[in-house]
């Protein structure tokens, strides 16, 4: 079971959203795969974060990967991204997403969230690695309030989280966050039906 | 590392080395697949004109089969005959074994490699003829290591070679099992060596129990890691040791798996494969009545808990911990007394 990616991406009403911090481990990866999985892992935190309404938690599967997404909203109006592989456990993952919301907001000003790079939030690094055990989390799933696993929407597929009208192919095409290396990497991949490693 | 890249030529022309129709940066070599399966259709055809020619192999035709050959195995990974040609050129001294060892190393970076066994077995054979000698080489009846020892640096290689390959493919069978060659002659070497020496290749050992405990933690689903870990007590039972220290050390990682087993089962108890290990581990480990009862009562636990929400699938849960219990009575002759519940 694995981490892949935690990300705390700031959604606001109106106006785009924007990452303000984001850790990865991508030591699993080939090392050409690994800038393009990296871009994939942020395009994909952020697509999810902004389609998930404020206050809900969802989960998304695409091909191995699962992100789990928790839009906390309110006056900071952030949401937690973790993606991980099927394997690793629901509730750890949610309870890691409501500890990270929670220390970051402790600990960066919202007056930072304009300028992400001078963000500083080193914890989220050391939580993407301690937390890839997720007993580790039995710790504070005990100090949180029981999380109603009902209530979490589970998507099969990215397309299904789009709006009408939104393909994913088009989303990729114009995302300015992936670099044209990447996004023909996912095209190329997807053309030939391999074992995609990208998404 | 290599690697095989979705696409060709059009896609991968920008990035491409001065060199050739690959990309080569930092010691890692990546071959677009289209440039490469065409390279393939070349070399098939060549290889086998090479091998049915009847004139002796200068030393051209030698380095022609070996760079056939090297690109046939890195389009198929499976060809035995590519492989079957490259043993022969190190058998008539044109390759090294050493230097193709770093090959294989190479290779089984590929996906597609390091889950094909005819690799695995060749590289058992490289390390035989390395290691042993012609002769240890030549006895095809043995793939393992049983007639010869190997130093601890290369039994500490392979295990790293071994862990790469099923970080790459999951659930990677072949490797697992070349994992169990390399932990018999790591044990076989603990009983073997003596002083300081028997000391580090015990330390290895404890190490690797330590290693095989973490891996299963993290990949709950892998019955390969389960049945590897449950083995290396097996094996070390087999061996005799006059170190008391290392001896009293292995029999406390031992020991330690019953608890590791009941753990496991507990965070995970609607992965099958955690309820195969504690398993596995009561039929290896003797246990004392209390734990015995310790896991009987967590298993009813289970098995009696009402369904829960579909995260964890809950039926799969009870599902998994009554047939624990159903095999658990089997083997201690134990009436269903759990039964009612159901």
């Amino acid at each position: 079971m694995k981490i892949f990616s935690l990300a705390v991406v700031m959604v606001p009403h109106t106006g785009a959203s924007s990452t303000l911090a984001q850790a990865s481990d991508l030591s699993s990866f080939s090392f050409y795969q690994k800038g393009s999985v990296g871009e994939f892992m942020s395009f994909f935190s952020k697509t999810v974060a902004e389609r998930t309404p404020q206050g809900q938690r969802q989960s998304v599967q695409e091909n191995n990967y699962v992100a789990h997404v928790y839009n906390r909203g309110g006056a900071e109006q952030l949401a937690g991204v973790i993606i991980t592989d099927q394997e690793y456990p629901v509730r750890p993952a949610f309870s890691l997403l409501t500890k990270v919301l929670d220390d970051f907001t402790a600990k960066v000003p919202q007056s930072a969230y304009s300028n992400p790079g001078s963000i500083s939030f080193p914890e989220l690094n050391t939580y993407l690695s301690k937390y890839q055990d997720p007993r580790q989390a039995d710790a504070i799933m005990r100090v949180q309030q029981e999380l109603d696993e009902t209530k979490i929407v589970l998507h099969k597929t990215i397309e299904s989280v789009l709006q009408r009208g939104e393909k994913l192919d088009n989303l990729v095409d114009r995302s300015q966050a992936l670099s044209a290396q990447s996004k023909m990497f996912y095209k190329t991949a997807k053309k030939q039906n391999s074992c995609c490693v990208i998404m | 590392s290599i690697e095989i890249l979705p696409g060709g030529l059009k896609e991968w022309e920008p990035y491409l080395s001065s060199r050739g129709p690959f990309l080569y940066q930092e010691g890692n070599l990546g071959v677009p697949q289209k440039i490469l399966y065409q390279a393939y259709l070349a070399c098939v055809p060549r290889m086998k004109r090479s091998r049915s020619s009847r004139t002796t192999l200068d030393q051209t035709r030698a380095l022609d089969l070996v760079h056939l050959t090297s690109v046939t195995l890195l389009a198929n990974p499976a060809h035995y005959t590519a492989l079957r040609q490259r043993k022969s050129l190190i058998e008539m001294s044109v390759l090294e074994a050493g230097k193709e060892l770093q090959f294989m190393d190479a290779l089984l970076s590929v996906r597609e490699a390091c889950k094909q066994s005819v690799l695995w077995c060749y590289r058992r054979w490289l390390l035989r003829r390395i290691y042993g000698g012609t002769s240890a080489s030549h006895n095809n009846a043995d793939d393992g290591f049983s007639q010869i020892l190997l130093p601890l640096e290369a039994i500490q290689k392979e295990l790293a070679v071994v862990s790469r390959a099923c970080e790459i493919y999951p659930r990677n069978y072949f490797a697992w099992l070349h994992r169990h060659h390399c932990a018999s002659v790591l044990v076989s070497s603990c009983g073997a060596s003596t002083g300081d020496h028997c000391k580090a290749f015990v330390g290895s050992l404890l190490e690797e129990f330590r290693w095989a405990r973490h891996w299963l933690e993290l990949h709950v689903t892998d019955y390969s890691a389960a049945d590897y870990l449950v083995k290396l007590p097996e094996r070390v039972s087999a061996i005799t040791m006059d170190d008391e220290p290392s001896y009293a050390a292995l029999k406390r990682e031992v020991d330690s798996l019953l608890a590791h087993s009941l753990s496991l089962a507990q965070s995970y108890p609607d992965h099958e494969t955690v309820w195969m290990y504690m398993r596995l581990t009561l039929g290896q480990i003797r246990s004392s009545s209390s734990h015995n009862d310790d896991i009987r009562k967590f298993a009813v636990s289970i098995a009696c808990a009402p369904s829960e929400g579909s995260v964890n699938d809950g039926r799969s849960v009870a599902s998994n911990a009554r047939r624990f219990l159903d095999w658990m009575d089997r083997q201690t002759g134990h009436p269903q007394t759990w039964s009612w519940i159901v």
